[in-house]
């Protein structure tokens, strides 16, 4: 079991170290400051665009009408542990954009 | 005449908007929200016609035939309000009770491999996805996986999974709580990267295939969410309690690994487990999932726990030095089967055997897509490779190290549809390798 425990770890801190060495960010998507955003002072189209291209490609406004999007959304904020206040902000924008 | 209808359109918007209110105000069919951003949008329109009317002169005093200035202006402005009057329209009719939020999506893929030691075959899938929102803290999700194959003894069947069948109610903006059949978040492949739409390669990493030894959908209850920390990043969590994997001790061949389908439990003890996520950057997510299970079904004798666990990281950003996005992918878990033995009178005729299932695997997988070039073709094209490896105990039924290097390029038709190309090479300490060569086109819906 200790072993395990060990090499649970290892591996761990080895993947978050993997994360720390790559290259600088790009200016444009991540300046120090804009690092520093929070979800709160983020805009929905800055919130949409971190949370879904972590995982696949971003699908564009207009692929769901408005009503669609807020249960997608709402169906995302469970695979991808979204906030409330992300999902909220996330939904105003694709629906403003629909 | 047209005012005539935009006047007979606002009227029986208003009558709409009317009826909202008068449903009852513990079941409203339109969001607070909602109903107030319709009321903004009608004030605009109101706002709207009375410039026009205020532009356009008393009929009485109107020219015979107006200018043609003023008549291209009116007929724009004319335009645009009959179509926001119809996107309104589509707004209120869509928030009736019964149709409201109601979405069909899913995914699809077809494709061809050419595996050693099988015979090359086409194979095709699609996996609908019901959403459902009745209310805005309700959510009800059901997805299914519809399949067809043929066996050696020439028997043709169609396969009916289903795969998520649960509901799920928001209790405030960090929690959420549900239940039913759901994507156990053990690592992040199977609640993220296995569409086919998604996942950058045509088959699954070991570990998170069939006869793989991660969970995949479980029956329970589950809590989850996520909170913000610091100053950019947030913290995810998800707890659960379900029937958990089921020990197989009958099959020769697998006695002693998890059958993660035990839809309806074969034991009284049940799993409990979940996982933490850490997001130090959106770019960035790393995560640890553990589960806690008796696994014996009732009769075994003994109780068999089984202890599973799993690390993951998920690095995703365009880096303008390199001229497009880096992917990295990254997970590992680890299974252990208390020790038992199976078959202890020999009846089944591979026994008594005794042995502790330790087994482990993972994959890592590195894609680059050149976004930032200038040619529209190479924009589209991404580059994969990915290792993965399984380690079952070879003294066990079933026992195989396996590893596989893969190699594929990716051609984004649009950015939920892709056309795959990709070389597997395959090593297996006991059984012979299989190398294949895929190609898929998959869609998400």
């Amino acid at each position: 079991m200790f072993k395990q425990i060990c090499s649970t770890v290892a591996a761990t801190l080895m993947m978050i170290a993997a994360g720390c060495g790559t290259p600088p960010p790009a200016p444009d998507h991540a300046s120090p400051a804009a690092a520093r955003q929070t979800a709160a002072s983020k805009g929905g189209a800055e919130l949409w665009a971190d949370n879904c291209s972590r995982c696949h490609n971003i699908r564009p406004p207009q692929s769901y009408s408005d009503a669609q999007w807020q249960a997608v959304v709402h169906h995302m904020r469970l695979r991808a542990d979204l906030t409330g206040e992300e999902t909220r902000k996330i939904t105003e924008f694709l629906q403003a954009s629909h | 005449m047209r005012h005539a209808v935009l006047i007979l359109s606002i009227v029986f918007l208003a009558r709409s908007l009317a009826g909202g209110q008068d449903a009852p105000a513990t079941q409203p069919t339109v969001s607070r929200q909602e109903y107030e951003q319709l009321l903004r949008r009608q004030e605009r329109m109101q706002q709207e016609i009375d410039r026009l009317k205020a532009e356009r002169p008393e009929p009485t005093t109107r020219p015979a035939t107006p200018t043609p200035e003023s008549e291209a202006v009116t007929h724009q402005d004319l335009d645009d309000l009959e179509k926001e009057i119809s996107r309104i329209g589509d707004q209120v009719h869509s928030a009736l009770p019964g149709s409201e939020h109601l979405v069909i999506a899913g995914d699809a893929a077809i494709g061809f491999v050419n595996q050693q030691k099988t015979n090359s075959t086409f194979f095709a899938g699609v996996s609908p996805l019901f959403l459902w929102e009745p209310t805005d803290r309700l959510l009800f999700e059901t997805a299914f996986d519809v399949n067809i194959s043929t066996d050696t003894d020439n028997n043709s069947s169609t396969s009916f999974d289903l795969t998520i069948a649960d509901a799920s109610f928001v209790v405030n903006d960090w929690l959420i709580v549900g239940g039913g059949l759901f994507v156990v978040p053990f690592g992040q492949y199977h609640n993220h990267f296995d569409p086919p739409w998604i996942n950058k390669l045509p088959d699954d990493p070991l570990v998170f295939s069939d006869g793989g030894i991660a969970s995949s959908s479980e029956v329970g209850i589950f809590a989850r969410g996520a909170v913000g920390v610091f100053e950019s990043s947030k913290l995810t969590y998800d707890l659960y309690l379900t029937n958990g994997p089921n020990l197989i001790v009958k099959d020769p061949a697998a006695a002693g690994s998890l059958n993660f389908q035990d839809f309806t439990d074969l034991n009284n003890g049940k799993a409990v487990g979940g996982r933490i996520g850490f997001l130090p950057m959106p770019s960035l997510e790393v995560g640890y999932s553990a589960q806690f299970a008796q696994t014996a079904p009732s009769g075994f004798g003994r109780n068999v726990d089984a202890f599973l666990q799993a690390v993951d990281a998920n690095f995703v950003r365009e880096i303008r030095p390199i001229g497009g996005v880096l992917t990295l992918r990254a997970e590992w878990v680890f299974t252990d089967v208390s020790r038992a033995t199976y078959d202890p009178n020999g009846k089944l005729g591979f026994g008594p055997i005794s042995f502790g299932n330790y087994r482990h695997g993972g994959y890592f997988l590195a894609a680059y897509r050149p976004t930032l070039s200038s040619n529209a073709y190479l924009r589209n094209l991404e580059f994969v490779v990915r290792y993965d490896m399984q380690h079952v105990p070879l003294a066990a039924p079933g026992g195989e190290h396996e590893q596989r290097w893969a190699l594929g390029v990716d051609y984004w038709v649009t950015p939920s549809a892709v056309l795959k190309l990709a070389y597997e090479i395959d090593d297996k300490k006991l059984g012979p390798d299989q190398n294949a060569f895929f190609v898929q086109f998959g869609i998400g819906l």
